[in-house]
């Protein structure tokens, strides 16, 4: 019950920390960018994409989800897991922490669980964001009807779920990966040129095979899941395979970061 | 008040970041409750592993670090909630301001925020407290990595060379706070490579050269330890008569500009001295012991 306790307090002491920092901004602006992105494309495109009567909200929740699994996904994670520990690298507030009266973990997996907190909220805001995108485009061209059909909110929450499960793996890694270095550049160099690796297996040499060695390729490999077309969690279960492996990738990780961490000489 | 029991005491310890190289070899070390407990040692002599080890951050390859008599490595979390600590330069988040960092502080430890301002008043810095923290001198910025060590009210205050960039006035400060925690009866252990900084507050003085004790006691103890000589500063109305008036009781003397350097067989010698100048017609604008001695006794010790 203590180090409960302890580790709210630690959580607290996180939320503290992001005071001043444009972290909240950059979730924000990291949810709005993309639905943003997306309003564009359709605002300048309402000719042609409302030229069969097909229900818009298949298409738009399809692009808006290749769009995030693609381009901003992995990238989004790595920056947030890096910035999030750069500023206890920039003072060294390491050897403050660590003497304080409080076991390591609690620091450790509270700096993790705002990580994953705040792609949470990206998530949100993005969702948030695309709904209101979405009726704000029919009422600026009614032709697309996007209130005339089914919305398909609830398959496309379990598509955010999945890509969620999808990036854990990733999360576990940077956050290791920044704890340890204090630069920036390296880590990000690994997770960029992991990325382009996971996208030239999946979609130039087609080695799926491959591509499940690496977490990278997770959130791209979920998003394939799902095909062109919109379907329900029926369809495709509460897990798939790369967010067991995902998971796997997350808790391996998280225990190795921690074990190192607790043993490092600071 | 003295107990039998060191509120820091180290036995035998060693560490090294290779096994090869030793930077703490068979270091022995006690601190006694309410002592300011002065860490002397060139750079590079062993003192921040030193306290690193005290803190707990480093895994010692020998020996022991106990801490109110008790093992830190075994009773961790215990030890360190008595502990306030300053290791080099002050940890904070810096686009913070010193009320937000005490606050993060203040979460950490389980402290209601409402004494936090009793910790900036303590440091005098309640007037800058809401500024961005990275902004702050270094003087500020010390006290603001003070107020956080204090913020707990810490029986034991570890400080690993806290004046150092500090001006004449951010040390003054300095050792203003140190004397007024001395005086709540907390014990204070402060590293520094300056004899003059550690000579002004401290009561007790360790001396480490190559990750070795070589010397631990008072202030009074080191200074026995020179030649048993007496060093005398001498500044009169006439220093080259009082010179060859003096020259066949001491030592050694020499003529400055300041005035008279010279060497007593004791300070015994130094009444009937003083009164030989005065019946002499030579006035006194200054009398007060070298401190040249203990300088050079240190460098001797740590070089």
């Amino acid at each position: 019950m203590l180090h409960q306790r302890a580790f709210y307090r630690s959580l607290n002491a996180e939320f503290l920390k992001l005071r001043g920092t444009p972290m909240l901004w950059l979730t924000l602006a990291g949810g709005i960018f993309i639905a943003g992105f997306l309003f564009l494309i359709y605002a300048f495109n309402a000719e042609k994409f409302t030229s069969k009567p097909v229900n818009p909200w298949i298409m738009y929740w399809d692009v808006s989800f290749m769009l995030t699994a693609i381009l901003v996904l992995v990238p989004f994670v790595i920056l947030i897991a890096s910035a999030i520990v750069y500023p206890e690298h920039d003072m060294n507030t390491w050897k403050y922490v660590y003497t304080l009266p409080l076991k390591k973990y609690n620091f450790y997996f509270s700096k993790l669980l705002v990580i994953l907190i705040l792609i949470g909220l990206t998530f949100l805001v993005f969702f948030t964001a695309l709904i209101i995108g979405a009726y704000l485009l029919n009422l600026l061209f009614p032709a697309y009807q996007f209130d005339q059909y089914p919305t398909g909110i609830p398959d496309f929450t379990a598509r955010l779920g999945h890509a969620y499960l999808s990036i854990l793996g990733i999360v576990a890694i940077h956050y290791w990966f920044s704890i340890r270095w204090k630069s920036f550049i390296l880590p990000i160099g690994i997770g960029l040129l992991g990325f382009i690796i996971a996208i030239f297996l999946m979609f130039f040499a087609q080695r799926y095979d491959l591509a499940t060695f690496i977490p990278y390729a997770y959130p791209l490999m979920a998003g394939a899941e799902f095909g062109t077309e919109s379907i329900g969690l029926d369809r495709v279960g509460w897990f798939l395979p790369v967010e067991f492996y995902s998971i796997a990738w997350f808790i391996v990780f998280s225990i190795l970061g921690f074990y190192e961490e607790n043993r490092r000489n600071v | 008040m003295q107990t039998s029991t060191p509120v820091i005491a180290i036995d035998n310890l060693h560490f090294g970041y290779s096994f090869r190289q030793l930077i703490l070899d068979r270091l022995q070390l006690a601190v006694p409750q309410g002592a300011i407990y002065g860490f002397l040692g060139a750079n590079g002599a062993g003192k921040s592993t030193t306290i690193r080890s005290i803190m707990g951050l480093l895994t010692p390859h020998k020996g022991q670090v106990r801490l109110f008599g008790k093992e830190v490595q075994q009773h961790r979390l215990e030890v360190l909630s008595r502990i306030g600590s300053l290791i080099e330069a002050p940890s904070f988040y810096k686009h913070l301001s010193a009320y937000n960092n005490l606050k993060i502080a203040a979460q950490y430890l389980n402290i209601p925020f409402a004494k936090i301002e009793a910790s900036l008043e303590l440091v005098n810095l309640q007037a800058h407290s809401h500024n961005p923290a990275g902004k702050y001198s270094t003087g500020m910025k010390q006290r603001l990595g003070m107020a956080m060590a204090l913020l707990s009210d810490p029986e034991l205050l570890i400080l690993d060379e806290p004046t150092n960039g500090l001006d004449p006035t951010g040390m003054i400060e300095f050792r203003t706070i140190i004397q007024r925690l001395h005086d709540q009866k907390k014990t204070i252990f402060l590293s520094s490579h300056l004899l003059g900084e550690i000579e002004k507050i401290a009561t007790h003085v360790g001396v480490i050269k190559h990750g070795n004790l070589i010397f631990q006691g008072t202030i009074e103890e080191l200074e026995q330890r020179k030649t048993g000589n007496f060093g005398l500063h001498l500044h009169t109305t006439n220093d080259r008569l009082a010179l060859e008036l003096i020259q066949d009781r001491s030592v050694s003397s020499s003529l400055s500009e300041k005035g008279l350097e010279l060497e007593l067989l004791s300070k015994d010698e130094l009444p009937a001295l003083l009164e030989l100048l005065i019946s002499k017609g030579i006035q006194l604008h200054e009398v007060r012991p070298a401190k040249r001695d203990l300088e050079k006794l240190f460098i001797s010790l740590t070089q």
